[in-house]
């Protein structure tokens, strides 16, 4: 059994997204590949 | 946001449920995805369905982490019966620029949950979102005051009421409607900034929509008294930052509330302290020189331009260009004005489709061609 620290990165690491930056055909590629909707952050420098 | 809720909300257990894609829309690479999916309002959310490449969802402006979450929950799993269902309809429709369509479609929702659907408060925002973004500002102001009241107070009652204050600003001069829905708005959006747990990005909105209101109706002194307690509350939010990006998330406020009560030097120390925190970043050199203009160092103003000039890319770098002129024309160099003008142009004509700002460029041109004129007729 996975010690108490351990576990929570494992849970941690299972629960985080898969991160793109400014990279739509990436970040849709990667979607279809696991099965996975976009959530996309549209944002500006200012 | 950034800098705060959407850090926090990438270690939520839904969130690892989505491939998660941050746009910086001034970035030229992201210019085949602005075709797809205009954005015209910082920050935008969309959640896209990767096999059909369509938006399901998007939102605009800035939420908190239990409504984003609630909006991925929406994106992710699609009720097909009842008013949800009519609400995925709308929220499609949004998300891909059919804004009539979605329009009526939120109506209809709102109008099938009926007044007890735990939906409501977000459908409403969404409404009212959805009708500022369309310019249609006298319906927007009217949906927030006579839905506004009825809200539970939250951050969506804090968002309609912000949003249709902005929006009745913004109705024509003189007009009953505006003089209506500016009395009616107000003390709503006083209302809202009793709320405590309000993001500080939603409570700097209320002020400044409230700041506008009051000039709007030519109430200078009312504006100046609200700006105060604004820069009061920047001062507190200033303390209580944990971070660097934190402290600076709100320095266009500074620069506003500073400008608006008449002394630009109380927010210079601010600014400078981004721009030392900061110095690959073009914004606390703008906003310097925009303070630095206003207090007359045109010297300082144009070295702070020209450096934020240098650092900035994509559409903004455009406003910057228009700023520096303003400043070389108010030094009277009109060889330099002219070298940055053409720089300005050929710089916006080489912008993506996507990411060109057509009235800009017209006015840069037109000022060109002033100068050009000037200079013609001979005129020193």
């Amino acid at each position: 059994m996975l010690p108490p620290a351990l576990l929570a990165l494992a849970l941690l690491a299972r629960a985080a997204p898969l991160e793109v930056e400014n990279d739509w055909p990436q970040a849709l590629a990667v979607a279809r590949a696991e099965g996975r909707p976009i959530f996309v952050d549209a944002w500006a420098p200012w | 946001m950034r800098a705060t809720v959407l850090k926090d909300l990438k270690l939520a257990r839904r969130a690892g449920r989505f491939v998660w894609l941050s746009i910086d829309a001034e970035d030229a690479r992201n210019a085949g995805f602005l075709e797809r999916f205009p954005v015209t309002v910082f920050p935008s959310f969309f959640v896209i369905d990767a096999s059909s490449e369509r938006a399901v969802l998007s939102y605009t402006g800035s939420a908190t982490r239990t409504e984003l979450l609630s909006l991925l929950a929406d994106g992710e799993s699609r009720a097909r019966t009842g008013p949800e269902a009519i609400l995925a309809q709308a929220d499609a429709e949004q998300a891909g620029g059919h804004l009539d369509a979605a329009l009526a479609s939120y109506r209809r929702a709102l109008a099938q949950g009926g007044l007890r659907w735990a939906k409501r408060p977000r459908v409403i925002e969404s409404l009212v979102l959805a009708l500022s973004g369309a310019e249609r500002a006298e319906e927007c102001a009217e949906v927030a005051w006579r839905e506004g009241p009825s809200l539970p107070r939250g951050p969506s009652f804090a968002n309609v009421v912000g949003s249709g204050l902005s929006c009745a600003t913004g109705i024509a001069d003189g007009t009953p409607a505006r003089d209506a829905a500016l009395a009616a708005l107000v003390p709503l959006a006083w209302q809202a900034l009793s709320i405590k747990d309000l993001l500080a990005d939603d409570r700097s909105s209320l002020y400044e929509a409230i700041v506008d209101a009051h000039k709007a109706r030519g109430d200078l002194p009312g504006a100046r008294r609200v700006a105060e307690a604004w820069w009061r509350f920047l001062e507190k939010d200033a303390r209580r930052a944990g971070t660097k990006e934190e402290h600076a998330a709100l320095d266009s406020a500074r620069v506003e509330a500073a400008l608006t009560i008449g002394d630009p030097a109380r927010a210079l120390p601010s600014i400078e302290e981004s721009a030392r925190d900061f110095p690959w970043d073009y914004n606390p050199k703008a906003r310097l020189a925009r303070l630095l203009f206003e207090l007359g160092r045109l010297g300082e103003a144009r070295a702070s331009a020209e450096e934020a000039v240098g650092k900035a890319y994509g559409p903004r770098k455009l406003v910057l260009y228009r700023f520096l002129v303003r400043i070389l024309e108010a030094q009277g160099d009109r060889s330099s004005e002219r070298a940055t003008l053409d720089e300005a142009v050929t710089f916006g004509e080489g912008l993506p489709a996507a990411q060109r700002k057509d009235e800009l460029l017209f006015v840069l041109r037109a000022k060109r061609e002033a100068l050009k004129q000037k200079e013609g007729a001979g005129d020193p």
